[in-house]
């Protein structure tokens, strides 16, 4: 049976023809999708100023863990970070806030600072957008960092504190390449 | 080295892939054809009884791609990158890959004194489909950043693979002169299957409340079912299944013949009305739910912080669960769907009164269309075809198509069917114009076997 089908096989490969392939070329290949994804947000109010015994909170501080670098293939396709932070002010108050990227041991690995201007009676609401740039090349060790601590600093530092509100929100567009074998 | 190019796609074609010819317009309603009654149980026969050859009385390929070729993926001296984005530029979300292989291992015809047709056989099945969910692939290439707005529909994620054995019996009956009818009882035997069809559900982006975007998961609903898989890959594993395999089901072919005058003929038949009901080394996999993401959400309490990343992966797995199981399920046949019309167009010629199986007289050429549609997953599988149909002599039959489907605008098919005394040989080519660059051609159906004939 093996030899009437190979025989039909020679009569087809007599009979037809194909162009050139080359199918190594699949064994190798790159490609560099690119993605956007929220990161974070947060809104500060009056009760965030204040804490429990009234006093006021000069410096507010929190940490979230992203350990989306925990994953080695993820490490090595990345390429660039653009973090882009969007903020809406009506405090009459200034926000010096950094974002901290620091490791497993709450060491930076890099940093984003910025201030937040203070809104006035002739600028209600305040907004802006700033835009932070980490490149593989330029900052290699941000691809270590599993927190984010976002550290905010309010002046003035007086009571009491208006109601109003700063929110802050965050995006990353992430380059990346990716190697398939 | 262009030999062996050709050596390698041609067997490629030929045995790496599971092929079929989905759409068989060359055999279908060719009366001389030792396997005409495949494709319609109510077929006109020019002969009475079949003898087919074991395991080499039919063999039946196809290869088909809707989205691009062989060549325009692996042409040399371009970059992969180029041609991949502009095959995914170009590629839409209901194309697909068709392949599929059968090989008759018992085909016996036989016919009574009454001029009805009884016929039993068995044969085996290779069928693998998938489609190409275009616009996810585009996702998975580009990234969200290009295609942010984009609704992704997960439906179009559809795949299967399926190896079958069939029993048949079936017979055909002289209602009139005018009319013949036909039936064919199957008993299928499912080896392995594995399928992921019937999927539903959307990801998609929009502007956000509290954030840039709102990243949408809804109404997400993906299986994966698989069935016979054997983990430690043992042959004897498959062997031991052949003949009945556990995973049992029953399906029917219907057709007819109906020729209102000598000229004209019209047929029809409906093949694979069935199931399978597998049961045996059920594996599934199931991926439910809604969710949707902005980010995550500080809080800035007054001492220490929260857990946020943990907070976000449990409402992500409290609303997107995974489910493994090995619930038995049922997977339906491709039903297929012929038809067709044909005129004789030379004159009328008396036949032999041994002949007593068909009308005293017939046609040497006919012209004709046949009509088929295969019921697969996300896109129905159409084509239609004209055909040429012509009797040299008892021992030469030949026919040509010109064919339109889902995969080709138009094949040009040639079909032989050579009868050496009472062995019969036939060889069919879908798509002629396809053997001049196998690499380049979307589509390739072939078609040859042997069988005693007696007429």
């Amino acid at each position: 049976m093996k030899q009437i089908i190979n025989l039909f096989a020679v009569i087809l490969l007599l009979l037809s023809c194909t162009s050139e392939l080359d199918t190594e070329q699949i064994e190798h290949f790159d490609f560099q999708p690119v993605f956007d994804v929220d990161i974070l947000y947060f809104d500060l109010n009056n009760n965030n100023l204040t804490d429990q015994n009234g006093l006021f909170r000069q410096v507010v501080r929190d940490t979230v863990d992203l350990d989306i670098f925990d994953d080695g293939n993820i490490r090595d396709a990345f390429v660039k970070a653009e973090i882009k932070v969007y903020y809406q002010n009506t405090f009459y108050r200034q926000f010096d806030t950094n974002f901290y990227f620091v490791d497993e041991d709450n060491h930076p690995v890099d940093t984003g600072n910025f201030i937040i201007e203070a809104a006035d009676p002739s600028h209600s609401e305040v907004t802006g957008e700033v835009v932070f740039v980490y490149d593989k090349d330029s900052n290699p060790a941000f691809v270590n960092f599993r927190k984010i601590i976002v550290e905010v600093t309010v002046t003035p530092d007086d009571l009491p504190v208006e109601d109003a509100t700063l929110h802050v929100q965050s995006k990353g567009t992430f380059y990346t390449n990716i190697t398939v074998e | 080295m262009k030999v062996m190019k050709k050596v390698i796609v041609l067997y490629v074609l030929i045995f790496g892939f599971q092929l079929q010819a989905q759409f068989n317009a060359l055999t279908y309603d060719f009366s001389g054809h030792a396997m005409v009654l495949n494709t319609n149980p109510g077929a006109r026969t020019e002969y009475q009884s079949v003898f087919g050859i074991p395991a080499m009385s039919n063999f039946r390929f196809f290869a088909g791609n809707s989205g691009f070729s062989a060549y325009d993926l692996l042409a040399p001296d371009t970059s992969f990158n180029t041609k991949l984005e502009q095959i995914l530029e170009n590629l839409d979300n209901t194309d697909n890959l068709l392949i599929n292989y059968r090989q008759d291992l018992i085909n016996v015809v036989w016919a009574d004194l009454d001029g009805n047709l009884y016929q039993a056989g068995m044969y085996w099945e290779l069928d693998y489909f998938n489609n190409f969910p275009a616009d996810l692939l585009r996702l998975a290439y580009d990234g969200n950043a290009s295609h942010l707005y984009e609704v992704y529909d997960m439906k179009y994620l559809a795949a299967k693979a399926e190896f079958v054995q069939t029993m048949y019996f079936g017979i055909q009956k002289n209602i009139s002169r005018e009319l013949k009818l036909g039936y064919r009882f199957k008993l299928y035997s499912g080896l392995a299957n594995a399928q992921s069809t019937g999927n539903g559900g959307t990801y998609y982006t929009t502007d956000g409340t509290h954030n840039y975007y709102t990243h949408h998961l809804d109404d997400i609903n993906v299986d994966v079912k698989t069935s016979g898989y054997s983990e430690n890959g043992d042959r004897n594993y498959y062997l031991n299944k052949f003949l009945l395999s556990g995973n049992l089901g029953w399906g029917a072919d219907l057709g007819f013949t109906y020729h209102p005058n000598e000229k004209t003929y019209f047929t029809a038949s409906l093949l694979d009305l069935g199931f399978i009901y597998y049961s045996k080394d059920i594996q599934t996999y199931s991926l439910r739910g809604n969710y949707q993401y902005e980010g995550v959400p500080m809080e800035f309490p007054d001492e220490g912080t929260q857990d946020y990343w943990q907070i976000l992966k449990d409402d992500f797995e409290a609303n997107v669960y995974e489910e493994d199981g090995d619930d038995a399920y049922v997977s339906f046949r491709p039903l297929t769907l012929y038809a067709s019309v044909k005129f004789g167009t030379d004159n009328l010629r008396k036949v032999s009164c041994e002949d007593f199986v068909n009308p005293k007289t017939t046609y040497d050429n006919f012209v004709g269309f046949t009509g088929f549609a295969q019921l697969r997953p996300v896109k129905m599988h159409l084509g239609i075809s004209a055909f040429y149909e012509k009797k040299w002599n008892k021992h030469l039959y030949t026919k040509f198509n010109l064919t339109a489907d889902n995969y080709s605008y138009y094949s040009l098919g040639a079909g032989a069917v050579l009868n050496l005394g009472r062995l019969q040989v036939f060889m069919m080519v879908d798509n002629l114009a396809g053997l001049s660059d196998l690499a380049k051609s979307k589509k390739q159906a072939i078609q040859f076997g042997f069988n005693w004939i007696k007429f």
